[in-house]
């Protein structure tokens, strides 16, 4: 029996079927995303491609808040203002100048001289105008042109703005935002605020193209697209790629080096290894495993392809809400920071470290008498969360409730944290990891006296006092940390209640977190009050650095770890610098140099 | 083969019962010395995960785990089935339009989008990811019963015992659940590594088991760390790979004892 | 006889079109369980700070013009069916830009692609592989290859992805990791879809090929004086390959409808991916959209490979339609090598 010919014919036929399917496929299957990723033409100043890891998204309008926001800001499109390359300081962008008066409260912006869009428009002070009204209207959802939330900064302090925004006021005219000329916008704030510069670099406060917004076409699809950045987009294929293409119309084009930004999107919370990047296809990504982290540190090759931003995250814990009163109790909250094993969680990652504040120790002016206690852990600290333990009645954790830790996704650190606190403070602790839209409902829900605990959550931002203030676990956040059942059950009632219109509502909840807050975490938000008072930057950091202090000793928001940004770039990719605003860097300031290996 | 198999099995099952005294250490034992520790340190036969906590000891629960999920979806399911499908051949009429109808709005329905759902609806728990399970595998399982039924149904030995007045509840149970009980055996014991591999599915996704050790955990977590400390996939990736073959070699023993056709064939 | 046969093809139809409606209410149902709605899950997905409940409010109304405003969800579903109807599925909540049929129209080519590519390429192995197993019945080249054949498909895909991938773009750097840019983002992919698949067909091919051989006209083909290797082209492979149809069939709408790990791990556009996407984000549209166009797929691909069984084997062809009723089982019981019946069929959906 021959086996060879009898099988000539279907393998004959599946071989010609695969040939033609492979070939249709390559025709039309992969879009027009196949730029050429080839390195550049070897000039090292200009010219060449690189090809970047970003988690994906699904739009890239600035207003809202997405992954997407953050990949405009670094190329698509550029603000008044951008940060320096280090992050601590603005460089001027669209606007060449600006004067600030003297009581602090009105920033005057001149535009740039024939400063057009991609499509060869001018870009006027009126455009500005018009994206803040877009970006501030309360009515945005129902024109179905975005779907997060609006990513409007509050604590940048625009007159009239957050009224505006929650249909408090209604005429536009008396937000601080005017156009006083085509090259002239104005802004007027409600007090002086000195993170208002910084402030401008977020992405909300991007210019959007009204004609091709308000157009009938999808303008963020690339043949759509009119920006004013480096960059124009080439090709969007979603879920999987982007492509950016230099824009010659851009003001400084001559000093762009780069000829194509490839973007490839990575699904959040997907398995992400480093072999896409040892294997030459991605030229920047950010790492945060820590046993890879361990690798590339001890291997002196990869070492050299690391950038890294220390101490520019922190992970932090947040007592759910539960008619259980157990969290509600500071002696409860104390022992539980107290007898955290910080160092055997931060042990988990070379980079991490103890954090003994939730304020990132890189804000300039940051101490550690900010922090709740002297010594946050180790033997002394443990002890006293021991005693404090006993004296709120559970000694050795004896009677103690079981505790639930909520979180989004599982981490190693997770682990460390129950297995901490039951060495050291004898308590029991499971760990309740959710799928993404149980964790966002159960995070803000009333629970029973069975689910009594604290959620899991991170944060990284710019070291300016007034972001990691204000913005960072904000006044509001703290006092609806601080309410008790009774008070946050008022809380949530008041926030679906339907027969108060805005202006009531806004005021009713604030009666609320007022009056019902601990001490403490009132006495922080009127302090963030009274940084508004003064134009003094001495006195305005004290007042911040003593509000950051009131914040730790409300311990209400328990700091875990901090943790280091961490960067990989191939040797060929120059003039990469990591700053702490989560975009990272604009592509504008990349070169890459071939030689370089 | 399969007489191989079972012994792996038999083993395996065992090391799950006696998984305490199995394993040399508690799943969440942590030692925070050792991170990550390879195959063959000292006292961590298949090394740390990056808690410093025993890869073997957690595989041994882990396993534990998954045939509890396995095993107990498919008690349920199989149960299910059996009534339905037991049902549906014996009367036919209504009972058997249902499960057709039941069988389709399953078979339309893809095991994981199901999976993915219930998950998502009442949570990453052992209960959610086995009624998962359960839930996806009882059509099948049933349908199978009820064409079991339908030919035995015909067969003299029924015949006879219906014209001697046997009540239909008697004839079923006596005469016709026994015969079909071997092709059951064999979805069974294929349906075990397909639970296992379905629980391993949804922790890649994000939604396995978050409360006790799993395998599907181990592996999403290995995986991440495929590069840089391989002793964190390889273990349990073999693990992993033997009890899946051990259990299809089994089905495929069974089959192979039940199909007296082929049998007498070869 | 063709009265019959299309009277099978219509009660085949309207079962489905019910079964369609019945998955869709289920889908429906399980969505509005879910806790977390769409618009708390963007907040949290985006880090922001803000107050419980305040951007949820903000984005309630967007989706007023086309499922109202505080209406029932029952009549938000019927919305929704009423557009399903026309093909016009409205936009996605997440793409709002984007029309959900736009959206499947985009993705189902691509992860059509993959499981035609995988399946064409278990076959071109499988069928060899099979047919010599057979041939060499109870030789080292039978149980080895099924040995082989038995691991490669006791390892779900995404395992057998990782080992790729790091074989061939972090070992050797021959093939890329991930990515959707040409034919050689291909390669990784598609092997790891085919490999179970390729398992399970040729095992198949080779009871098949036994089955045959054992039947008596065959015996008597040779006996008649017929040369073996004619009688086994001519006959044996032929009616050995007929139903490999019913398992095939399955296995590809199995393959189109459930490659979301490997889209996710090698970053592939596909429609496996925006359904996943769909329900972590309770994106309602799209859900139910891909949900129903997934259904359509299996249930219409098992339609057609009965029909397609029924025209291609004469002995099924010449029984009555009855027969045709209860398919398959009846047939052939060899439960594991049916992804129908067999309880694996967690195996090849799932991934």
């Amino acid at each position: 029996m021959r086996a060879g010919p009898l099988t000539r014919r279907p393998i004959g036929t599946v071989a010609a079927a695969a040939v033609v399917a492979l070939s249709l496929a390559g025709c039309s299957l992969f879009g027009d995303s196949d730029g050429d990723t080839g390195g550049g033409d070897g000039d090292a100043a200009t010219g060449g491609s690189i090809t970047v890891a970003a988690t994906n998204f699904a739009h890239i309008d600035p207003q809202s808040i997405t992954f997407g926001m953050w990949l405009v800001q670094m190329g698509l499109l550029e603000g008044l203002v951008l940060q320096t390359p280090d992050g601590t300081d603005v460089r001027p962008g669209v606007a060449d100048e600006w004067e600030v008066s003297e009581d602090g409260t009105t920033y005057t912006f001149h535009l740039r001289d024939g400063i057009v869009w991609s499509n060869g428009e001018p870009l006027t002070a009126d455009d500005f105008e018009w994206t803040y009204e877009r970006l501030l209207d309360p009515e945005r959802g129902a024109s179905g042109v975005t779907t997060g939330a609006s990513s409007y900064q509050v604590p940048l302090g625009i007159l009239n703005a957050e009224d505006y925004n929650t249909g408090v006021i209604t005429d536009f005219d008396q937000v601080g935002v005017e156009a006083v000329d085509e090259q002239t916008l104005e802004f007027t704030l409600d007090a002086p605020n000195p993170g208002f510069l910084m402030g401008l670099t977020y992405p909300s406060m991007l210019p959007l193209n009204p004609e091709a917004v308000e157009g009938e076409a999808d303008w963020q699809q690339p043949e759509n697209w009119v920006g004013n950045g480096p960059y124009n987009l080439a090709a969007w294929t979603a879920n999987s790629s982007m492509r950016f293409e230099r824009n010659p119309e851009y003001w400084d084009a001559e000093n762009v080096a780069l000829d194509e930004i490839n973007v490839q999107l990575v699904e959040q919370g997907a398995i992400t290894t480093t072999v896409p990047y040892e294997n030459g296809e991605v030229d920047i990504q950010a790492i945060g495993e820590p046993a890879e982290i361990s690798r590339f540190l001890a291997d002196p090759v990869l070492s050299e392809q690391m950038h890294v931003l220390e101490n520019a995250g922190t992970a932090y814990m947040i007592p759910l809400h539960s008619t259980n009163p157990v969290m509600e109790d500071p002696r409860v909250r104390t022992a539980l920071s107290l007898g955290l094993g910080r160092q055997e969680i931060a042990g988990i990652s070379e980079m991490t470290e103890p954090a003994s504040t939730l304020l990132s120790p890189i804000v300039p002016g940051w101490t550690e008498e900010i922090a709740a206690h002297e010594q946050m852990w180790g033997e002394a600290a443990v002890a006293e969360a021991q005693e404090l333990l006993a004296d709120a009645g559970y000694p050795g954790g004896e009677g103690f409730p079981p505790l639930t830790l909520l979180a989004g996704s599982d981490f190693p650190q997770l682990d460390a944290i129950i297995d901490t606190w039951g060495t050291n403070l004898g308590i029991e602790v499971t760990k309740d990891v959710v799928e993404v839209g149980v964790y966002v409902e159960r995070r803000y829900a009333m629970h029973d006296e069975n689910y009594v605990g604290l959620w899991y959550g991170s944060f990284s931002g710019i070291s300016t006092w007034p972001y990691q203030v204000e913005q960072l676990w904000s006044p509001d956040m703290l006092r609806q940390a601080g309410l008790d059942a009774a008070g946050y059950q008022q809380f949530v009632d008041a926030q679906v209640d339907e027969t108060l219109s805005p202006g009531d509502r806004t005021a009713a909840l604030e009666e609320i977190l007022a009056t019902s807050t601990t001490d403490e975490a009132q006495e922080f938000a009127e302090l963030v009050a009274a940084t508004r008072e003064t134009v003094d930057e001495a006195e305005q950091q004290e007042i911040f650095i003593e509000a950051a202090s009131v914040r730790e000793d409300a311990e209400l928001i328990i700091p875990v770890t901090w943790s280091h940004v961490v960067f990989v770039a191939q040797p060929r990719v120059q003039g990469l610098e990591i700053r702490a605003q989560a975009d990272r860097y604009y592509f504008k300031d990349l070169w890459v140099d071939d030689s370089a290996q | 083969m399969a007489f191989i198999s079972l012994w792996v099995v038999a083993l395996l099952v065992l090391v799950a019962i006696f998984a305490p005294l199995v394993a040399p250490y508690g799943t969440q034992e942590t030692d925070y010395g050792h991170q990550l520790a390879p195959i063959g340190s000292p006292g961590h036969l298949l090394g740390t995960d990056t808690l410093g906590r025993d890869i073997l000891s957690r595989l041994v629960f882990g396993f534990r785990t998954a045939l509890l999920v396995a095993f107990a979806a498919e008690v349920i399911s199989v149960l299910v089935a059996l009534v339905v499908g037991l049902l549906a051949g014996y009367r036919g009429g209504r009972a058997d339009g249902i499960l057709m109808a039941a069988t389709d709005i399953m078979y339309a329905f893809p095991t994981y989008l199901f999976a993915v759902l219930l998950v998502t609806v009442f949570g990453r728990s052992f209960w959610s990811v086995m009624a998962a399970i359960a839930v996806a595998g009882w059509v099948t399982q049933a349908r199978l019963i009820r064409a079991q039924v339908m030919t035995l149904k015909r067969r003299d030995y029924v015949e006879a015992a219906r014209s001697m007045d046997a009540q239909g509840p008697t004839i079923a149970m006596r005469y016709i659940l026994p015969n079909a009980l071997g092709p059951l055996l064999v979805t069974t014991s294929f349906a075990v590594p397909a639970a296992i591999t379905t629980e391993a599915g949804l922790s890649l996704l994000g939604l396995g088991i978050s409360d006790m050790p799993s395998w599907g955990a181990m592996i999403n977590e290995g995986v991440r760390y495929a590069s840089s400390a391989p002793h964190m996939i390889i273990s349990p990736a073999i693990a992993f790979a033997v009890t899946l073959l051990a259990f299809t070699w089994i089905g495929d023993g069974i089959r192979d004892a039940f199909d007296i056709t082929s049998e007498a064939r070869r | 006889m063709i009265v019959g046969y299309l009277e099978y093809v219509a009660r085949r139809l309207v079962r489905m079109v019910l079964s369609l409606v019945v998955v869709s209410a289920l889908a429906f149902t399980l969505l509005q369980l879910a806790p977390g709605s769409f618009a708390d899950i963007q907040r949290a997905n985006s880090g922001s700070t803000g107050m419980a409940g305040a951007g949820a409010q903000e984005v309630a109304g967007e989706f007023a013009t086309r499922y109202g405003d505080e209406v029932p969800a029952w009549q938000q579903y019927l919305v929704f069916m009423k557009g399903a109807l026309t093909w016009d599925l409205g936009p996605s909540y997440k793409y709002p830009a984007q029309s959900v049929e736009s959206i499947i129209a985009q993705g189902f080519p691509v992860s059509a692609a993959l499981a035609l590519l995988a399946t064409t390429l278990a076959l071109a192995i499988a069928i060899p592989i099979g047919v010599f197993a057979a041939l060499k019945q109870r030789t080292l080249w039978d149980s080895g290859s099924m040995f082989v054949l038995t691991l490669g498909h006791a390892l779900p895909n995404y395992l057998t992805a990782v080992f790729l991938v790091l074989v061939f773009a972090g070992a050797w750097h021959v093939l890329p990791a991930a990515g959707w840019n040409g034919p050689e983002n291909l390669v990784l992919p598609v092997v790891a879809l085919a490999i179970g698949p390729l398992a399970v067909l040729a095992r198949y091919v080779r009871s098949s090929m036994l089955d045959t051989l054992g039947e008596e006209y065959v015996t008597a083909a040779i006996a008649k004086g017929g040369r073996p290797g004619v009688v086994i082209r001519k006959h044996v492979l032929r009616n050995s390959l007929i139903p490999l149809v019913t398992v095939t069939g399955p296995m590809l709408a199995a393959l189109m409808t459930g490659t979301v790990f490997i889209e996710t791990m090698f970053r592939i556009p596909g429609l496996g991916l925006s359904f996943t996407q769909a329900a972590s984000s309770r994106d309602m549209p799209l859900l139910m959209g891909t949900t129903l166009f997934f259904a359509i797929i299996l249930m219409a691909t098992n339609l057609v490979v009965d029909l397609l069984y029924g025209l291609l084997d004469p002995r099924v062809r010449a029984e009555s339609g009855r027969k045709l009723r209860g398919p398959r089982i009846s047939r052939r019981d060899i439960p594991g090598a049916d992804p129908d019946q067999g309880g694996r069929s967690g195996v090849p959906s799932l991934g």
